[in-house]
């Protein structure tokens, strides 16, 4: 997202800094403990410096599934189960964030195989996955923006992955994830 | 409003070990039925660390979670800093592997690949969807290396076994107009990530800091280690092809591309257009005229691998050149049209596969930006 948000990013800024000023524990402030002159967009009193871990990492959970699908049979997929945990839009892109199983080791969602990747389809378009382009000069040079972090097994799923898609219209509640690999699967936007 | 990863989360049904219970978990999630979607749950306001965006992620040995939380996207002289942590939830087990490359770090398809760079803390990448590119972590020339925590060992202290821990990375510099990017980091894409001025203070004297203890210290001097910055920085491309109009739009580091595939435009080996080929053009011209478009448009046509080099360069120039003239009939003189041919150069998918040839046979219309 450009220049348009940047109205939005000096609000956070400005939030922020107020919250940062006024939530001083003790009152009092803290000063660096290394005075290496770099900017900063805090406030000029620091907070407390102590464990947050707990407060950041509040109320995150588990990934609860909220669709699934098969592969298709004779595809490179077939037996494979995708289980979808999200798909998230923003103003600037949308995020499936799923888990794969297997049949044994073999299938998983190759990056450098964008057009057999599941497309996002509302009444009116497509959407295939964002790619970026690795290496101009090969074969096969434009990659999936996502990372497929391991192989998936036999009734295991898989960690968490993302692929990214490009922003769906606004106040799209619901896609069809479709292409060659899973069979058709109806999924709530958020 | 944002939306961020947090929204595939959803309170009391955390999972405490998954590498314990992988089979029974694996085969309990199958069995259970579609759900519908959780509310997003909100980021929290932390005194003194902003968070920005998390993910639950797991890791690939054990099957462990852990939460990933990015606190900074933040301009400096020459790059970004990229400021994240890592912690255990209450339940995980006290040997549960922590090593921060276990956790998706980009070892095969990451955007790394220009600069060789290797590990978790080389994997990290900001996407700027609207203009076309994507920016990773400035290559060093320490060979397959990068600036960034090195071999993060996520280990919180003995008596804070929950603690997240925080780590860095520099990443190549964003344009002075990108304000929000989404962040690709352990094999998560966390969208709508402000992008802020400045190194977060104040600074710990730990290199891999507790959260809420203060920041890493960032070498920023070691920037003059970066060699062949410009290979951390890639294009991307973002289609959306309508239905029912074989005229599919993608945003591009060029700016806007139309592409029409060569089958709706011509039959097999030909150049010339036929009339099945007019509602191509007519909904290229829709778009081209309802994008508000003035100046200079060029054409490219360009061919699969098959056959002659020469001879593909040859078809690829004459079939730009056909759908130049039908387009100049039809758009307003203010606008120039340039044709070009590419032949079987570009490729924009596997000429080894039969689909992979059709998307290779086509035609853009580039937009002006």
């Amino acid at each position: 997202m450009r220049l348009n948000r940047a109205a939005w990013g000096l609000t956070v800024a400005a939030a922020a800094g107020l919250l940062l000023a006024g939530c001083n524990e003790g009152g009092g402030t803290t000063p660096s403990p290394d005075a290496s002159g770099t900017s900063s967009s805090t406030a000029s009193r620091s907070p407390a410096l102590k464990d947050r871990s707990a407060e950041v990492m509040a109320g995150m959970t588990a990934p609860t599934e909220v669709a699934r699908t098969k592969g298709k049979a004779a595809s490179e997929l077939d037996g494979a189960t995708l289980v979808i945990y999200s798909l998230t839009r923003t103003d600037t892109s949308t995020v499936l964030t799923f888990a794969l199983t297997g049949p044994g080791s073999g299938p998983r969602l190759a990056p450098g195989h964008w057009p057999r990747f599941p497309v996002l389809k509302t009444d009116k378009d497509t959407y295939p996955p964002v790619t970026w382009l690795k290496e101009p000069t090969a074969e096969d040079p434009w990659y999936v923006v996502h990372n497929p972090m391991m192989w998936p097994k036999a009734d295991v799923l898989t960690p968490p992955q993302t692929v990214l898609y490009p922003s769906l219209p606004a106040g799209t509640t619901s896609i069809t994830l479709t292409g060659t690999w899973f069979e058709d699967v109806t999924v709530a936007v958020s | 409003m944002r939306i961020t990863q947090d929204v595939r989360y959803r309170k009391g049904e955390f999972v405490k070990n998954l590498r314990v219970a992988a089979g029974a978990l694996a085969t309990a999630v199958l069995l259970m039925p579609a759900a519908a979607v959780a509310a997003p749950a909100p980021l929290p306001t932390v005194e003194g660390v902003p968070v920005l965006a998390r993910a639950w992620i797991s890791n690939t040995r054990d099957g462990g979670s852990a939460v990933l939380t990015v606190h900074g996207v933040r301009r400096i002289e020459g790059a970004t800093v990229v400021y994240f942590s890592m912690g255990l939830p209450k339940g995980a087990p006290a040997d549960a592997n922590r090593l921060f490359s276990y956790y998706g770090g980009g070892f095969w398809n990451t955007l790394t690949v220009g600069n060789s760079a290797s590990g978790a803390e080389c994997a990290v990448s900001l996407l700027d969807i609207a203009g076309g590119k994507a920016y990773s972590t400035l290559p060093i020339s320490d060979a397959n290396s990068c600036l960034g925590t090195k071999g993060i060992d996520f280990s919180p202290p003995a008596d804070k076994p929950n603690a997240a821990v925080v780590g860095w990375s520099i990443v190549a510099p964003l344009p002075k107009d990108v304000t929000t990017v989404d962040v690709f980091i352990s094999s998560q894409v966390l969208p709508d990530v402000p992008v802020e001025d400045g190194l977060l203070e104040p600074v710990s004297q730990d290199p891999v800091p507790v959260v809420g203890t203060g920041w890493p210290k960032i070498p920023t001097a070691r920037l003059s280690e970066v060699v062949d910055a410009d290979k951390a920085v890639f294009p991307l491309m973002s289609r959306v092809q309508p239905i029912d109009v074989p005229v599919a739009e993608a945003q591009t580091s060029e700016g806007v591309q139309l592409e029409i595939p060569a089958s709706v435009l011509f039959e097999f080996d030909r150049s010339d257009l036929p009339p099945a080929a007019g509602e191509a053009i007519d909904a290229a011209v829709a778009k081209i005229t309802a994008a508000g478009t003035s100046g200079a448009i060029t054409v490219t046509g360009y061919t699969d691998s098959t056959g002659d080099d020469a001879y593909n360069q040859a078809l690829s120039e004459r079939r730009a050149q056909s759908v130049l003239a039908a387009l100049q009939a039809k758009l307003p003189g203010t606008i120039t049209l340039t044709a070009e041919g590419k032949g079987e150069a570009d490729p924009i998918a596997d000429n080894g596969t039969d689909d992979g040839r059709a998307l290779n046979r086509r035609v853009t219309i580039t937009l002006p930006k």
